[in-house]
């Protein structure tokens, strides 16, 4: 059994309402569940659901129940489904000892539509969170979703480069364990798809 | 919250604040349409929201804002502004349409109606721009996207292309609410390539003259439009004994054109003498070429205006000339500060005698 | 969601704290679960009603949180284990019957509330500390620490209940309710349920009924008698715990999640052999010699709790009644500013409070790092809050914000809580002018409405949701006809609560375990009233606008109701596909030039518009359009196109 690197390990999950980090959040914390490790997923929803910045912490330890929100600079991981949210989670919780996964396809809230805010060069954003964190790895996540035929493969994609990263003391097999539970048939083989190109994306 | 600029405004509300709220503003609809920011309703025009622009068509075709009558008048006539009693004119003289039906539902000779349907029929125009009291859809098609608000009934003007004579005839004659010309005006498309006809009301007139001045970017091609037929302000006509002032907008005492004067023809009355005809004014080669075909066409009858009503015209008009320098003047309180109107101080000095 | 109904006792599960309190009623025998929907709450109902025919109990979605209330307390009346869920304001509405089912009792069934306080008032119209209640009310007071905690506690919670005869009041505040934490799974109860109202006339021997409150003051003393035996089954619970030295240099007294805040703070600062933490389950009454123990370890004493300063008061009080021989001891807390008075708690501000305690220096991280990064982090734009795509309350709100400019007569709108309470912001076109709590949109218009001997001349719109509708207009509504108060009540008929999770309410046809209902009709009710009723869809922007602009100027005096009827997109959306394919004609956008001034992405504000730096024009964004149509109607140019699809 792959073993905790750190006690606890907190990892953030974080995006844009409605993009489904609820659920990554949660199949995550079913695993470790699963593996007989002390999970605590705080999920921030509510009024966030309409376009707003979302995160789900995970904090995950073998010796006792940690509380929900991860502390400044105490994010270990930060797996991030939009380049933007990255930088702004990694401001709020991260360190320069962070390890930041994030998904390259940039959403555009309606203050930059309207002309009252920009959205940053994507080049300098991601300049940016490379600056500030120990490593960052940009997946292609989106893409790769659309190519599987929906933009709703992507959280699942972004698990895999997270079990891919071996970053979190779970394998391939938990995921899809969990995975099981919830979805069956055409359903459950598409995810479990996904899961492996993202595996394969972070690896590459 | 909102930040909205506190220094600098933005341009319906300069427009608001120089014109409206300064009691000059005509109605005369040059501000809305295409605009989803203005409307006309109920005799008002009403900012709907803030468009955050600092230059804006708005202000720049209003009547009311400032109008260099020199530049306007070159663009036209291709000589300055002279201030004189009816402005430039090739030829006056009375005329009426000799279709009996035009004649019965206008409200004297029926002029307006001959002129278009023949600048239509010769592919002159392709379309008129008139206002009309139906409902939303007729066959000629609503054009004003007054979108915004959506409004209209029975009871509410709606700016119309007429391509048919028929179409027209549903028309005119319909009142003297003409307000929803230019916001039609405003709302053809920049990519339409029919020729275009306009009737107005003089400030109507003036607006759409300050448009040919400085052609707008993305809208209607100012060189589609063909023919601008002017209206002599009526606002005389509506006076009844004992109806004294009440159809007066009272901006009206600050407006200088009773004949239309940027206008290719100018069409009036015929007053009481002429009960059945109407004064015609022919200013430009366009608008004579069109009168001649007019007339060979048999479409007209003419005949010649007797020198007592020019004379009556011209002075009315120079009347209301002069009217408007000292109402605005008195408003101002400052002979050299005459708000929109932009006049020679030669012009000033003889209108202000 | 995971089974909540599983029976593997030992096993362990990740369950959120409103799932755990469901599984703890379950275990306890839950027999009636009402609520209204609430935000932090709403999770606890949804899961009980998800398993209510297997496990062979009422679950229901009520009008309101007091008729909630009620119904659970009528279960309890009659023998059954009962349990209402509701957000801190639901504790308001229901503070009327709650203190008199101190003066009556609860029955032999159980009475459980559990109320989700929202600190920082992340989806709240207000922050409130809702455990006043308790002291107010004489009532026994738990505030679980962890989602195995809330399991437990709540299991617990129907049996002190009906030992003292008084509801059990449960708190939990936003990141206990929706953390998952692991719990381990107790047993599923076998008993059978049955229900029996004991308390029926006896004609030979005729007495005043138990469950009626009265004119009687020695109520209120049986009340605070059968309270003051909680203190000793208080001073023996396992909820109640310490963890450190046992001489620490300084004492943490907490509750709630507050306690793994205060754990991992002692944890960063390294201090785990010099601070104890003494964790409070049973926060009200006092186990006060327990506490008197505590505090006998140390010295320096600091409170962290979420809101108010509770614990801290009760514990100071008591301490005001030692004798002065005791040895004197510092206390810190909200009262000295160490902790703050308002907004959430977290690991960060307890380790700062209990290092300045401590007389030590404490930076989360480098400080250059860390202000650099806040220089860098600038560039990641605001999300401000709007409405969904597609959603039929902007399109209300454009008609509205037009037919009131268009009237001229500097009218404005009132409005209440649901979506449509965004409409104080940009995506409502900020037309919502005032909003306080259910109910409150029509109430207020009801006295703007009675203005008129005093020069009132502006037209006053009052706005509510359907939901709403059901739970606290109806008494407005009837005012505003029997008072003749002149105003316009629109209604935002989305068909469902859609702001807290979309659960059924009576004008719906469904109910909490999906099953089908009767349908309350709402406009044969607004009728019935007297009110002049018309119903408009709000995606038809022109009949809309005219609707509300004709009725603004309608002299006749009498109640004016709006309905705004259509489905909400979140809902539509599940069940078909979009009605419309949609693309913007770039050669008709205006986009940044006059006559436009990209109207529909600037004002409008639908996500599903965007703006094409490069073309210079708007465009449609295919990941978020529905094909709803509408903004079709407001280009001004018409160069948004719609297509059947």
């Amino acid at each position: 059994m792959k073993a905790l690197t750190k006690e606890p390990l907190n990892v953030i999950i974080g995006g844009v309402g409605g993009q489904g980090n609820v659920l990554m959040a949660f199949l995550v914390g079913g695993a470790l569940v699963n593996k007989g490790f002390f999970a605590g997923v705080c999920d921030t929803y509510g009024t966030s659901q309409r376009g707003g910045p979302v995160a789900s912490h995970v904090r995950i330890s073998k010796k006792t129940q940690y509380g929900p929100l991860i502390s400044s600079g105490r994010a270990d991981v930060i797996l991030a489904l939009e380049p933007a949210e990255a930088l702004r989670l990694l401001n709020q919780f991260g360190s320069q000892d962070t390890i930041v996964i994030t998904n390259s396809r940039p959403v555009y809230p309606s203050d930059v539509s309207s002309g009252k805010a920009t959205y940053p060069e994507m080049g300098e954003l991601l300049q940016a969170i490379k600056k500030f964190s120990a490593k960052l790895t940009v997946i292609d996540g989106t893409d790769a979703a659309l190519k599987m035929g929906g933009s709703i493969y992507t959280n699942i994609i972004m698990i895999g480069a997270l079990i891919g990263a071996d970053l979190l003391p779970l394998d391939r097999e938990s995921i899809v364990q969990v995975l099981a539970d919830r979805f069956h048939g055409a359903v459950l083989d598409n995810n479990t798809k996904a899961l492996d190109k993202g595996i394969e994306l972070v690896r590459q | 919250m909102e930040a909205t600029a506190s220094i600098e405004l933005y341009t319906p509300q300069k427009l608001r604040q120089e014109v409206i709220d300064e009691g000059l503003c005509p109605f005369c609809g040059g501000c809305a349409g295409g605009c989803p920011y203005l409307a006309q309703y109920k005799g008002r025009i009403v900012q709907l929201d803030c468009c955050t622009l600092s230059e804006g068509n708005c202000y720049d075709y209003c009547p009311r804002t400032y109008t260099d009558m020199d530049a306007v008048s070159q663009k036209i006539f291709g000589v300055p502004f002279s201030g004189d009693g009816i402005g430039v004119a090739r030829e006056v003289l009375l005329a009426r349409s000799t279709d009996a039906a035009t004649r019965e539902k206008s409200q004297d000779g029926g002029v307006l109606t001959a002129l278009l349907s023949v600048a239509l029929a010769e592919g002159i125009i392709n379309a008129a721009i008139v206002t009309g009291m139906s409902n939303s859809e007729t066959s000629a098609g609503l054009l004003a996207r007054n979108v915004v608000t959506g409004m209209s009934d029975d009871k509410t003007p709606v700016g119309l292309l007429a391509r048919k004579k028929e179409e027209l005839l549903q028309c005119i004659g319909a009142g003297y609410e003409n307000t929803r010309v230019l916001s039609a005006l405003n709302s053809v498309p920049k990519e339409s390539s029919e020729k275009l006809g306009i009737i107005g009301l003089p400030c109507q007139v003036a607006s759409v003259g300050k448009r040919k001045l400085s052609p707008p970017q993305n809208r209607v091609n100012m060189d589609n439009v063909k023919l601008v037929l002017g209206l002599f302000c009526a606002t005389k006509r509506w006076l009844e004994p004992g109806e004294d002032r009440q159809y007066i907008n009272k901006a009206c005492s600050y407006c200088w054109d009773l004949t239309a004067e940027f206008a290719d023809i100018s069409v009036g009355s015929g007053r009481a003498k002429f009960k059945d005809w109407n004064t015609v004014i022919v200013r430009t080669k366009a608008g004579a070429e069109l009168m001649d075909i007019a007339k060979a066409k048999g479409a007209l009858e003419t005949q010649p205006i007797p020198d007592e009503s020019l004379a009556v015209e011209k002075k009315a008009s120079l009347d209301k000339k002069k009217r408007a320098v000292k109402n605005i003047a008195a408003k101002t309180g400052d002979r050299k500060n005459l708000l929109y109107l932009g006049l020679s101080e030669a012009i000033v000095d003889k209108l202000s005698t | 969601m995971p089974g909540i109904d599983v029976d593997a006792p030992g096993s362990v599960q990740l369950l959120m704290g409103n799932e755990a309190f469901a599984r703890g009623a379950l275990e306890a025998g839950v027999g009636f679960a009402a609520s209204y929907p609430g935000t932090p709450a709403s999770e606890i109902l949804s899961t009980l009603a998800s398993v209510a025919k297997k496990m062979n109990l009422h679950a229901e979605w009520s009008t309101n949180e007091i008729v909630a209330l009620e119904a659970a307390a009528g279960a309890s009346f009659a023998g059954i284990p009962a349990i209402s869920g509701m957000k801190q304001n639901g504790i308001n509405v229901v503070s009327d019957f709650l203190v008199n089912t101190g003066m009556t009792g609860i029955g032999k069934g159980g009475l459980v509330v559990v109320v989700g306080d929202d600190p920082s008032a992340i989806s709240s119209s207000n922050e409130q500390d809702s455990r006043w209640i308790c002291r107010w009310m004489d009532m026994p007071l738990l505030e679980p620490s962890t989602a195995q905690e809330a399991k437990d506690m709540v299991k617990w919670a129907f049996e002190l209940s009906r030992e003292l005869d008084i509801a059990c009041v449960v708190r939990e505040t936003t990141r206990l309710a929706h953390t998952r934490g692991n719990v381990e799974l107790g047993e599923l109860p076998r008993a059978e349920k049955k229900a029996y109202f004991p308390d029926t006339w006896n004609m030979c021997q005729p007495t005043k009924a138990k469950f009626t409150a009265g004119p009687f003051g020695i109520l209120h003393y049986q009340l605070q008698q059968r309270l003051a035996k909680a203190p000793a089954i208080f001073e023996a619970s396992p909820f109640n715990y310490y963890l450190g030295p046992d001489k620490p240099e300084l004492l943490i007294i907490t509750s709630g999640i507050c306690r793994l805040f205060s754990m991992e703070a002692v944890e960063r600062l390294g201090l785990q052999d010099k601070v104890g933490i003494f964790k409070l389950g049973t926060s009200w009454p006092l186990p006060e010699k327990l506490v008197e123990k505590q505090l006998s370890r140390a010295q320096k004493v600091l409170f962290v709790e979420e809101i108010n300063p509770f614990i801290e008061g009760s514990v100071m009080e008591l301490a005001a009644s030692f004798p002065a021989t005791k040895p004197h001891i510092d206390f810190y807390g909200k009262r000295t500013g160490h902790m703050t008075l308002f907004g959430e708690q977290n690991t960060d501000l307890v380790t700062g409070a209990v290092a300045k305690v401590m007389g030590i220096t404490y930076q989360a991280r480098d400080a250059k790092y860390d202000k650099e990064l806040k220089e860098a982090a600038k560039m990641a734009p605001p999300r401000s809050i709007n409405f969904c795509a597609g959603c039929p309350e902007r399109a209300a709100y454009w008609a509205i914000k037009n037919a009131l400019t268009l009237d001229g007569r500097d009218g404005f709108a009132t409005g209440d809580i649901g979506c449509y309470s965004m409409g104080f912001a940009a995506g409502g076109f900020f037309q919502e002018r005032a909003m306080h709590c259910m109910g409150a949109g029509i109430g207020v218009a009801n006295g703007l409405g009675n203005l008129k001997q005093f020069g009132f001349t502006q037209p006053v719109i009052a706005m509510a949701g359907d939901s709403t509708f059901f739970h606290a207009c109806i008494p407005a509504l009837i005012n505003g006809v029997y008072n003749q108060a002149n105003f316009i009540f629109v209604i935002f008929d989305n068909s469902a609560t859609a702001m807290t999770g979309f659960q059924p309410h009576p004008g719906v046809g469904t109910c909490a375990t999906g099953e089908p209902a009767p349908v309350v009709d709402m406009d044969a009710l607004c009728r019935s009233l007297g009110a002049k009723v018309e119903v408009c869809d709000p995606f038809d922007l022109k009949n809309s606008t005219e609707t509300l602009v004709r009725l603004l100027a309608d002299e006749e005096p009498g109640a004016k109701v709006v309905i705004m009827r259509r489905v909400c997109e979140l809902v539509r959306g599940r069940r078909e596909k979009a009605p419309y394919k949609m693309h913007v004609d770039t050669d008709r956008c205006v986009g940044d030039e006059c006559g436009c001034k990209r109207l529909c992405i600037r004002l409008f504000g639908c996500p599903g518009l965007m703006w094409d730096k490069e073309a210079g024009k708007a465009k449609i964004d295919e990941a978020l359009c529905t094909g709803c149509g509408v903004c079709t109607d407001i280009c001004p140019q018409g160069a948004i196109i719609k297509e059947a699809a």
